[in-house]
């Protein structure tokens, strides 16, 4: 839908888009411009009559194009600014009028919905390779059944003919008389019967095994989802499986890929450092850990501290001189570059460059629900805001209270103060959200800043040695600075308003700025409203904003000032995309400052900070015109037009003058150094891929364990590409040489006991590649990815920083592809999104940074800690549960089948099957399919505090070890030997006796039963009283339904009648013998090889259960046999100790 | 006359006010009774919810309580030698069954006819009348042993597929539960029809029935044995799955417009001379319709009549004789035919296999328990080396 009016005066309406991204901010849409519909007094939708153009629908949600074609030949550009989408909910805006562009199938949301993408595991694969394994097995037993039926048939060729052969019909029918003789000759029933045998043995193509996977993957999905661990207690928020068919492949990830921002860090922006005029202010931030704020908006849980000698410099500059000077001589040749200026436009870059939504108060609609339009009650509103207002002074100074946890930022009004009139709905639900206990939290965790596990890797690495200490940066008592906080901090004037902000950067940034005094007030289309310190409310008028994006690493805003009338632009950024475009011609002393800014630049990022610059550039009257007029043409341009447009802003962002840096802290989750380690010794390996710095990277690697202190690190940082290939080929051969040496050496210590042979392992190597150097890499002429990932295979770690998100995603394509592994992407944002769509396990964190990558991912989970759990345990059980069920349902049917098989040698290889139809039928379906549904859902080879305590048994499913193709080969055959004890023992017991076809079917159907119900008894690891339930129900099952299908039915269903058949057979005892002796023959190899393999040549899984289980014997003897309950924790496995 | 009146309107009032009270305590009562049910339900529901849903969470997280066997030698070990000590006397109780079986059995196939003048098998007479012509032979046989009773007779077949596919669908189960059918299933052809007349019974098993008469003589006294021909099919067969069509057993009711299938000699309504025994209850069309599992295949013809002079205990030993009207073609499939006297145990005939089976995998399973228990005591602590191992090895620190 296009918008062409609102209740707004600018056209503008408010959207939130969590249905259909989950983004719960704000957007801003506008009323298209242009068309002069502002002469009317009100927009009549009658009078509207214009012609609209536009693209054909498509899946992109953020890309529309559009023209109006007006009467006088221009055209007026319609952007997705235009577009409202289906799915959107209306927000702080009272009505819309527009024109619907597409509509039903062709919305956006509609056409994003249809492709679900069918991932197919690699266990499914290896599945379909066997089942195609089975044809060929199929044809081949079809084949011999036949050419078996027609050398038969040859045996009474003269005789059929003549009818002579009782049991044998002429195979034209209706006569009695004898057919003619081509139909009975050998060849045509060799022929006819090959297709029958088809039908008959088609059983051993499991199509049931399909459905039965389908069914367990959806409940190991389902427990998954179930899982209480998976809850974030904070954000309330739990796993969330997408993909329903791939839970295996969890189970078998051999390369991690994850994203930095967000993923490992919690992507809570706390500001921590700024860099004004060379001079470095640093925060100190207070961390109200256990604020447990709502899942919505609660966009900032922590905060910091103002720096106070920051606060002085700002509050001794006198404003309005500054202010008053430039209109004196206007416009300005040179800008000025006081540093007090560029102190206040660095605030105002802060506050202004961005795409913040500012409410002052929760919105409250005028449209009633008839839609009349209601005028708000002033009154009431002011009363709001008084009652606000003062909640806040009273919470500002008021720290005790603060200290409580009731952090106000998120919210205007304070459950402490609540105003009776506009807070009732508000104050029950959120009082209770603020426990008591808070208030020690604060003082029990001081410095959360840096992971704690930083102080374990103490012998800094090379690239950290000199930086600064940090604790000078970051050991500043929180409480005590918290103390200095109401005496330093101006009273609000006014209240704080809400900020909805896209990315949490943005935000932390207006916040800020709003605490040194420069508050964004308002803000719409066209301008700005800042309350500077000392100078009041400035409005700014916006004449252009350029939007983020991640090519450009920046965004920028072209303002007027409201004294100066200067056209000011404000750009903030990535260090690299600001500084490259610094103006060249400057003197030396900014030259200092710039290099004394790059060098707090280099100190924030080592801090493991997320920096931006800040610049501003002020443009003369003809720059700016000259510049707008391409501009809009790019704007209206129909191709190209991103294209155009980015070029356009490049155009603009050069010269710029810089104001300062900020530095913003990114505060790891917790648990990830620990779960990192998990995966590494999982032998997964780990990537990260970050947008980040290279310091800033390096150092989070350190801190989140991705790297180890006593890891070689080998950076890759390449300026052309023949120095990437020479370095890598550098990395390469030295790599070898050690290999060599070790190998050496190894050979060497033979002799030596084993023990020191495990004290010298290989050298684990860390790699760093930075941006420009992967562009090289992945650049498809340069032949270097094959040399570059076979140096990556050398790594244990790689580290990727300045990656863009395509970049990301060729890391992944090319490490599936080439290396044929199966990876796992992990990330939170948009910019991750192709990166989890290429990988075979994307993994979608629910953060803050919206929900795109969630919509994209198969699995969307709260924390990066979870993916632990995710892929130890339930990737594990998984893998283990599919791989021996799927080779459970291989045997199954293939064993089945060949019973049939082994009995056409008895009836003439005719097709005869001496079980009835219906229990062919039956007989997978319901017999024996509830015992492998059960153990492929709940069975566990290893309790959950095994696998998580030995993360190394991961690799059983990294290696594919439990399904391999010598596996599936065993299984079938282990199916043919079982199917010959089968039916050739029953056979023989059968021998000689008066038995007729189907009284020896229902042994053999019993007995087939039995046997693979001990089979998969075999094959269950744990038993819980659901595998129990799942055995005796399938038992139950065919007693029952032979109860009742041989008891009811004399005369039904076409085929010979069952009638008595059970009852007969149950009540003989060379039944219940015959029954006893093969099932218990047939899985009696299959039990001595488990046997034998459990106690000579235990597999790892095994191995750690008996450790497992020993150990916990032994804790009990040490328990039981020691007094003191100290002993009891003291695990003991040598028996000489106890 | 008002008195007693009054009397009676106050009496009744006051029986209805009582009345009225009685009810109103009634219902109290009843409400309480079932307030307190109510509670008592409540509770227990509670009960079961709690339960229930401790049940659920720990089924929803998977944390049931799960017995984790591992296949280690000492935990395998009592099982083999579980089985083994199991198997190995029930083999040998089954081995002594079925020896206590005593059969004797005689291939007449080839026997020459009886009639004076013709010096040729059976088998030839009957080709060369193209199956028209009977034949009886004779075929003297000794038991040696007396058989101990029941004696039962049986005639085997040798080669015929009763279990071919086509055969053993060509029949039709609700002409035979003597439901009145226009025309017989289609799995009978081409045995169903001919001229409008259905075959009784339809198909082509029914069509083959073994139609050799058997009848046993002893020799010395040239003494026709009496034999029992009820019973000897399944009683669910006889009773419930075999029935005769409504009326008389004749051409004109029960089976009007019908015929007998080609290879039959009588009609079905003249297979026995009992009446319980004719027709489709005829017991020996209900065990040859039962189809045999396996190409060799005996059926039950009979069982000795141990009423008998001489036969009260068993069948004595002797010299007798076994007289066949030889009807049944088996030479055009290379057949064979047989006559079995036999006695059962209660696992039925005469059948050492089950009993050599048993023992044979109990042996192999008592075996096996004293491997493991070898490999139990060599490598037994081994897990405990491993463990040891296991602390050293690059994955765990």
């Amino acid at each position: 839908m296009v918008v062409l009016n609102s209740s707004d005066e600018h056209g503008l309406c408010f959207i939130e888009s969590s249905n259909l991204d989950g983004e719960s901010n704000l957007k801003q849409r506008q009323s298209v411009k242009g068309l002069n519909l502002g002469l009317q007094e009100e927009f009549q939708v009658t009078q509207f009559s214009y012609m609209m153009e536009v693209g054909p629908p498509t899946t992109k949600m953020y890309h529309f194009t559009g023209t109006i074609p007006l009467a006088t030949g221009e055209r007026v550009p319609l952007s997705k600014d235009n577009l409202l989408l289906r799915d959107c909910t209306l927000r702080n805006t009272d009505y819309i009028e527009g024109v619907v562009v597409y509509a039903g199938r062709e919305t956006k949301a509609m056409l994003n919905n249809g492709g679900t993408r069918y991932k197919r595991s690699r266990l499914e694969r290896r599945m379909n390779l066997e089942v195609i394994w089975c044809v060929v097995i199929l044809f081949f037993m079809c084949l011999i059944s036949a050419t078996g039926s027609g050398l038969w048939q040859s045996q009474f060729e003269v005789n059929i003919s003549q009818g002579l052969v009782p049991f044998l019909l002429p195979q034209a029918s209706g006569t009695p008389l004898p057919p003619p003789r081509q139909l009975n000759s050998p060849v045509w029933v060799g022929f006819i019967s090959f297709w029958t045998f088809i039908i008959i043995y088609q059983v051993i193509i499991p199509i049931s095994l399909y459905v039965t996977i389908e069914v367990i993957k959806l409940m190991q999905v389902y427990h998954i989802h179930q899982d209480k661990d998976f809850k974030d207690k904070k954000s309330g928020k739990t796993i969330e499986c997408r993909a329903l068919n791939i839970p295996e492949e969890l189970g078998q990830i051999e390369y991690v890929f994850t994203d930095k921002t967000g993923t490992l860090t919690e992507n809570q922006m706390v500001f921590q450092c700024c860099s004004i005029n060379d001079v470095d202010y640093s925060h100190t931030p207070i961390i109200n850990t256990s604020s447990s704020s709502s899942s919505q908006g609660s966009n900032q849980q922590e905060t910091f501290a103002l720096n106070a000698q920051l606060q002085e410099e700002l509050s001794a500059i006198e404003l309005p001189l500054i202010y008053a000077q430039p209109r004196h001589h206007q416009p300005p040749a040179v800008p000025q570059n006081s540093p007090q200026e560029r102190m206040i436009d660095f605030f105002l870059t802060l506050a202004a460059c961005n795409t913040v939504v500012v409410a002052k108060h929760p919105h409250h609609d005028q449209m009633n629900a008839s839609g009349m339009i209601v005028p708000s009650n002033s009154a009431n509103s002011s009363e709001v805001d008084n009652a606000s207002f003062t909640s806040i002074i009273s919470n500002s100074w008021a720290p005790a209270k603060v200290l409580k946890g009731m952090w106000p930022f998120p919210r205007p009004l304070s459950p402490i103060a609540p105003s009776p009139r506009s807070t009732p709905p508000r104050t029950p639900e959120s009082s209770p959200r603020y426990p008591e206990s808070p208030s020690i939290n604060i003082h029990m965790n001081p410095i959360p800043v840096q992971n704690p596990s930083h102080h374990s890797l103490d012998p800094m690495p090379e690239p950290l040695s000199n930086s600064p200490p940090r604790p000078t940066l970051l050991n500043i008592q929180p409480e005590l600075s918290f103390q200095q906080l109401p005496s330093v901090t101006p009273p609000p004037l006014d209240i704080k308003p809400i900020y909805e902000a896209e990315s949490p950067d943005e935000l932390a940034l207006v916040d800020a700025a709003y605490k040194y005094g420069f508050r964004l007030l308002r803000r719409s289309l066209h301008n700005i409203l800042v309350s500077i310190p000392g100078l009041g409310l400035c409005e700014y008028e916006v004449l252009h904003v350029l939007p983020f994006d991640s090519n450009r690493k920046r965004m920028s805003i072209i303002v007027r000032h409201p004294h100066t009338y200067q056209k000011i632009l404000y750009c903030k950024g990535a260090d690299s995309a600001i500084l490259d475009n610094l103006s060249r011609d400057v003197d030396e002393q900014t030259k200092l400052r710039v290099f004394r800014t790059q060098q707090h630049l280099n100190t924030y990022s080592k801090l493991g900070l997320r920096v931006l610059c800040m610049a501003k550039r002020v443009l003369s009257d003809s720059e700016y015109e000259s510049w707008a007029a391409g501009h809009s043409v790019a704007e209206n341009s129909l191709g190209g037009r991103e294209r155009k447009l980015h070029d356009s802003y490049c155009r603009i962002e050069k010269n710029l003058n810089l104001l300062g840096a900020t530095g913003i802290e990114d505060r790891l989750q917790d648990g990830v150094p620990e779960t990192i380690q998990a995966l590494r010794k999982a032998g997964i390996v780990v990537w990260v891929l970050t947008g980040d710095k290279q310091e800033t990277a390096i150092n989070i690697a350190y801190s989140c364990a991705l790297f180890q202190p006593t890891m070689e690190i080998l950076k890759l940082n390449a300026r052309t590409k023949d120095q990437a290939e020479r370095t890598i080929n550098f990395f390469l051969q030295q790599i070898q040489q050690q290999e060599e040496l070790r190998e050496l050496s190894q050979s060497n210590g033979e002799c030596v006991p084993p023990g020191t042979q495990s004290s010298a392992p290989a050298k684990q190597r860390g790699l760093v590649v930075d941006g420009r150097t992967l562009l090289y890499i992945l650049d498809r002429r340069a032949n270097l990815k094959k040399k570059f990932l076979s140096l990556a295979k050398q790594c244990s770690a790689v580290l990727c920083c300045r990656a863009t998100p395509l970049q990301k995603a060729l890391i992944v394509r090319s490490a599936k592809d080439s290396l044929k592994v199966l990876t796992l992407a992990v990330g939170d944002g948009a910019n991750d999104v192709s990166m989890i769509q290429t990988a075979d396990v994307g993994v979608g964190i629910s953060g803050l940074e919206g929900r795109q990558a969630v919509m994209a991912s198969d699995y969307a989970i709260a924390r990066f800690r979870h993916l632990e759990k995710l892929l130890l345990v339930h990737g594990h059980w998984c893998y283990n549960r599919l791989a021996r069920i799927i080779l459970y349902f291989f045997y199954k049917n293939a064993s089945f089948v060949l019973i049939l098989l082994w009995y056409q040698l008895y009836n003439g290889f005719s097709g005869s099957s001496m079980i009835d139809q219906m229990y062919l039928m039956v007989f997978n379906l319901f017999f024996t399919s509830i015992p492998p549904i059960v153990v492929g859902i709940y069975d566990q080879d290893a309790p959950e505090e095994v696998l998580l305590a030995e993360p190394y048994l991961y690799s059983q499913g990294r290696t594919s070890s439990v399904y391999q193709p010598s596996t599936f080969w065993f299984n079938i055959l282990d199916a043919l030997y079982q199917s010959v004890i089968l039916f050739f023992v029953t056979a023989l017991c059968y021998q000689e006796s008066t038995a007729g076809m189907y009284e020896f079917g229902m042994t053999v159907t019993h007995a087939c039963l039995l046997a693979q119900s001990l089979h998969i008894a075999i094959e269950t690891k744990a038993w819980t009283i659901l595998h129990i339930g799942g055995l005796v129900a399938s038992l139950l099952l065919f007693y029952i339904f032979g109860a009742l299908y041989t008891a009811t039915c004399p005369a039904c269903l076409g085929s010979p009648s069952q009638y008595g058949e059970l009852g007969h057979a149950l009540a003989s005892p060379v039944h219940w013998l015959a029954v006893i002796l093969t099932s218990i023959l047939a899985v009696l190899p299959r039990f001595v090889v488990r046997a034998l393999q459990c106690s000579l040549n235990p597999d790892e899984v095994t191995q750690a259960l008996l450790q497992h289980h020993s150990s916990r014997l032994m804790d009990f003897i040490v328990s039981w046999s020691a007094s003191t309950s100290t002993s009891s924790t003291y695990r003991c496995r040598d028996p000489d100790t106890t | 006359m008002s008195g007693p009146d009054g009397d009676g309107v106050s009496n009744t009032l006051h029986m209805r006010m009582l009345e009225r009270k009685v009810l109103i305590l009634d219902t109290q009562i009843q409400e309480l009774k079932y307030q307190i049910v109510r509670n008592e339900k409540k509770a227990a529901d509670e009960k079961r919810r709690k339960l229930e849903s401790k049940f659920n969470q720990k089924f929803k997280q998977q944390r049931l309580p799960a017995w984790q066997p591992i296949l280690t030698a000492d935990t395998v070990l009592p099982a083999f030698f579980l089985i083994g000590l199991l198997f190995v006397p029930l083999g040998a109780a089954l081995l002594f069954f079925s020896h206590s079986v005593q059969e004797m059995e005689l291939d007449y196939t080839d026997c020459k006819s009886v009639e004076a003048g013709v010096s040729m098998p059976c088998s030839e007479v009957i080709r060369k009348s193209n199956f028209t012509a009977e034949c009886t032979c004779q075929v003297n046989f000794t038991i040696t042993e007396p058989f101990k009773k029941t004696v039962y007779l049986y005639y085997g077949l040798d080669n015929f597929y009763q279990n071919h596919r086509r055969y053993v669908k060509s029949r039709d189960d609700n002409q035979l539960l003597g439901k009145d059918i226009t025309s017989p299933s289609n799995d009978c052809n081409p045995f169903g029809m001919s001229d409008g007349k259905i075959y009784a019974p339809c198909g082509a098993i029914a069509n083959s029935m073994f139609n050799d008469s058997l009848t046993l003589y002893d020799a010395g006294k040239d003494e026709k044995l009496k034999l029992i021909k009820t019973d000897i099919a399944w009683p669910s067969d006889r009773k419930i799955k075999f029935n005769n069509p409504p009326g008389k057993l004749n051409d004109s009711e029960a089976f009007k417009n019908t015929i007998k299938p080609p290879y039959w000699t009588k009609n079905v309504w003249e297979l026995s001379d009992d009446p319980s025994n004719n027709g489709y209850k005829n017991e020996d069309l209900i065990v040859w319709m039962r189809s045999a599992a396996f190409p060799t295949f005996r059926k039950l013809y009979g069982k000795i009549d141990h009423s008998m002079i001489g036969f009260k205990f068993g069948f004595p030993k002797g010299r007798y004789y076994l007289e066949v009207q030889y009807r049944y073609p088996v030479d055009s499939f290379g057949g064979r035919k047989r006559m079995i006297l036999s006695t059962t145990s209660f696992l039925g005939g005469k059948n050492n296999f089950l009993g050599i089976a048993y023992i044979t995998v109990g042996c192999i399973c008592l075996l096996l328990g004293i491997i493991f228990l070898i490999i139990h005591i060599k490598f037994g602590k081994r897990a405990v080396d491993q463990l040891n191992i296991n602390q050293n090895t690059p994955y765990s620190d």
